[in-house]
């Protein structure tokens, strides 16, 4: 291996983890946005589910990376798995956190690429 | 069964897990009569019944395949809570059967990445009472036509 291709390589697994952390900000900042009218109609709501979706700093498990994004508020799983609502007297579902998973694909590996690419580019 | 319609899918999806006997156990309909149903469940369903869907449909390898994949989504759901073992027990048989599901009549049809995983105790606003089992797996399917190909 040359030394070039050897820092060449070190630059990329440099970048990976902070492209994923820009691509996990894109989906956390949309989902915390989303998550301000709540679950139900929106007219009720305190923010504590926004307020309460958090990202770590990543971590690499097995050789691979990954960001976490989630709430420790146990309703949430309730509302995004379903449920039968003790209130309403029906099965309630409402999915945000895939959803927005599923909008924000597109700028979320946009957002990886970008940094990938800045830190190549650079050579650092 | 054929792969040429979602409606298809479903159909021999319901079908063939309900017909299916687990090694030394029962077929899922002696528990869950015909109530297995897509995407949501009639307001008055008796416990226990299944519910499933078909989601992100999506092409593999990005459009240049003929396979296309969906994330298989079932929830077992019965009450009152000690009805958790026998819950589990269905969600297994069903997870098997996705396991073993390899159908190739018009069009193949097989299940990847099963896993079965209870959730957990809920409390306000839902009612705790009742008990989901959620089934997951990677449905890969295959057109209609490859079988003319294979003939």
């Amino acid at each position: 291996m040359t030394p070039e291709f050897a820092r060449f390589q070190q630059t990329f697994n440099d970048a990976v983890p902070q492209g994923l952390v820009a691509a996990a900000a894109i989906y956390h900042g949309a989902l915390r946005a989303k998550l301000q009218r709540g679950y139900t109609s929106g007219d009720f709501t305190t923010g504590n589910v926004s307020a309460s979706v958090q990202m770590d700093a990543g971590s690499q498990i097995g050789g691979e990376w990954e960001v976490a994004v989630g709430t420790n508020l146990m309703y949430a799983l309730y509302w995004e798995m379903g449920h039968q609502n003790v209130f309403t007297r029906r099965y309630e579902r409402v999915e945000h956190w895939r959803e927005t998973a599923e909008e924000e694909g597109d700028a979320m590996a946009a957002a990886f690429g970008a940094v990938v690419a800045t830190r190549l580019e650079a050579g650092q | 069964m054929t792969t040429v319609s979602t409606d298809r899918l479903y159909a021999t999806l319901v079908r063939d897990a309900l017909a299916f006997v687990p090694p030394g156990g029962v077929a899922l309909s002696a528990t869950l009569g015909h109530r297995m149903y897509r995407q949501a469940a009639p307001r008055d369903a008796a416990y226990p019944y299944a519910v499933f869907s078909l989601r992100s449909t999506r092409i593999a390898d990005g459009n240049n395949s003929l396979k296309v994949l969906y994330d298989f989504e079932g929830f077992v759901w019965n009450r009152p809570r000690s009805t958790q073992p026998a819950t589990e027990r269905l969600a297994d048989t069903w997870a098997t059967y996705l396991r073993t599901l390899l159908n190739i009549s018009n069009g193949l049809m097989y299940a990847t990445d099963v896993t079965a995983e209870s959730l957990p105790l809920m409390s306000t606003p839902a009612d705790a009472n009742v008990v989901q089992v959620l089934v997951r797996a990677r449905l890969q399917v295959w057109p209609t036509l490859i079988s003319s190909l294979s003939a």
